[in-house]
């Protein structure tokens, strides 16, 4: 065996697997007659490489086929029925698509629009933008929704306003022919907040500061209605 | 003989009657390569269904720029590589003891009921003394001498150059003998 030897193992498997050029055969059949190291090895290997050349190659099950045949079959069948599903989904979203549009296009050619048709179009809007597609009878019934809190938030604003309290009267009130103005000022925090009023009696201005109920000198910045209220300090004041 | 890629054209089609043919042709080749990288004839089965189901949804990304074997055997090996991975239930127990594999070379066609049963002795330690190589190694053992292909052919399938085919062959080989010799002694 010489140094040679060790690169030759590392090609003896592909000289037995006949993958080596046909030009490195003399090499190879020369040196093999020669080396009994390699010839030794060349054995081990032949019987090993043949004993795997000789493995029985298994039939498959007589079966096979038609059993794979069967599972595509089922595939198939279920990927149809899915596709039918799905088309009649989108059909059904097309349909409520449509009828969305329409009523939009009917909200949209009305005339002078009432303000629940209004509310209704609004809602037609929003939800065929963001393409949910309900039924258009939700839409309506969403309206309607609406319509009513706007209704209620009316009337209370109207009606019942404040803690509920009755106003109470800012003085002066001794006469019928005045009218009162009042501002608002700020105070230090910078909020908003009504701390004077300023009164006009016959002819005559005159400032009122409302949390004490007397007379100041600063100037009105905002007129006043008799019969007006302000909130002042969580009371309402009325001025006659 | 019509070639695959005429089948594979009606298949992709949904013409199963074409899959059927290409099934037929090809179950032996597919259901042999599964068997000696699997182990056994349950687990075989179950790839070789899965190759084929796999191939068929897969069809359509089949580009006809190589052979339709090749793609085929491509499918299998990850099916199979797969089933390796889930399955840990094809440890087999070894019964058999054989001397050498010199019987298979003087195998002079005389079938005795010893001679079978040794045979199929011998199988079985080849098979479970493959079943013991690093999964890349099998492959190449299985593709190239039971399936027989070329280095050119194993390097397109499994996707490495042809050089890389050869070392680990030669790694596989040189492997596998001390592999049958431990279970020979055992």
């Amino acid at each position: 065996m010489n140094l040679n030897c060790h690169k030759i193992h590392d090609r003896l498997v592909h000289f037995l697997n006949g993958e080596l050029p046909p030009s490195e055969y003399i090499f190879w059949e020369n040196h093999l007659s020669e080396c009994t190291v390699c010839q030794i090895e060349y054995e081990k290997l032949t019987d090993t490489i043949v004993a795997l050349r000789h493995l029985p190659q298994p039939e498959p099950p007589a079966d096979l086929v038609l059993k794979i045949r069967r599972r595509l079959e089922e595939q198939q069948r279920r990927f149809s029925e899915a596709e039918v599903a799905s088309k009649a989904k989108q059909s059904r979203l097309n349909e409520m698509n449509h009828k969305t549009k329409s009523l939009v296009s009917e909200a949209n050619t009305a005339p002078n629009t009432p303000i629940f048709d209004l509310i209704t179009l609004i809602f037609a809007k929003i939800v065929d933008a963001l393409k949910l597609g309900p039924r258009p009878v939700y839409i309506n019934y969403a309206a309607l929704f609406c319509y009513l809190m706007l209704a209620i938030f009316l009337i209370k604003l109207t009606f019942l306003t404040g803690s509920g309290s009755s106003p109470q009267t800012v003085a002066p009130n001794q006469s019928n022919n005045y009218m009162a103005v009042n501002s608002v000022a700020k105070n230090k925090s910078g909020r908003n907040d009504i701390t004077w009023a300023q009164v006009k009696m016959a002819g005559v201005r005159t400032s009122l500061d409302l949390a004490n109920n007397r007379e100041l000198s600063e100037k009105p910045q905002i007129l006043r209605p008799i019969g007006s209220q302000v909130l002042h300090g969580g009371s309402w004041y009325e001025f006659r | 003989m019509i070639p695959d890629e005429l089948w594979v054209k009606k298949a992709v089609e949904g013409d199963l009657n074409a899959f059927d043919e290409i099934m037929k042709r090809h179950q032996a080749k597919i259901y042999n390569l599964a068997y000696r990288l699997l182990g056994n004839a349950e687990d075989a089965e179950d790839a070789t269904q899965e190759t084929f189901i796999e191939a068929y949804k897969s069809l359509k990304s089949f580009q006809y720029k190589s052979k339709f074997s090749t793609w085929l055997y491509r499918v299998a090996l990850n099916t199979c590589h797969q089933q390796i991975r889930k399955a840990e239930s094809r440890k087999r127990t070894l019964t058999a003891f054989a001397d050498n594999f010199k019987i298979l070379n003087s195998d002079n066609g005389m079938e005795t009921p010893d001679s079978v049963a040794i045979k199929k002795e011998q199988e079985t330690l080849l098979q479970a003394a493959i079943d013991k190589l690093p999964e890349k190694q099998k492959q190449v053992i299985v593709l190239f001498y039971v399936q027989n292909l070329k280095y050119r052919e194993i390097a397109e399938i499994i996707g490495c150059p042809e050089g890389t085919v050869a070392s680990r062959l030669n790694t596989a080989i040189r492997n596998l003998k001390p592999k049958l010799k431990d279970l020979m002694h055992n």
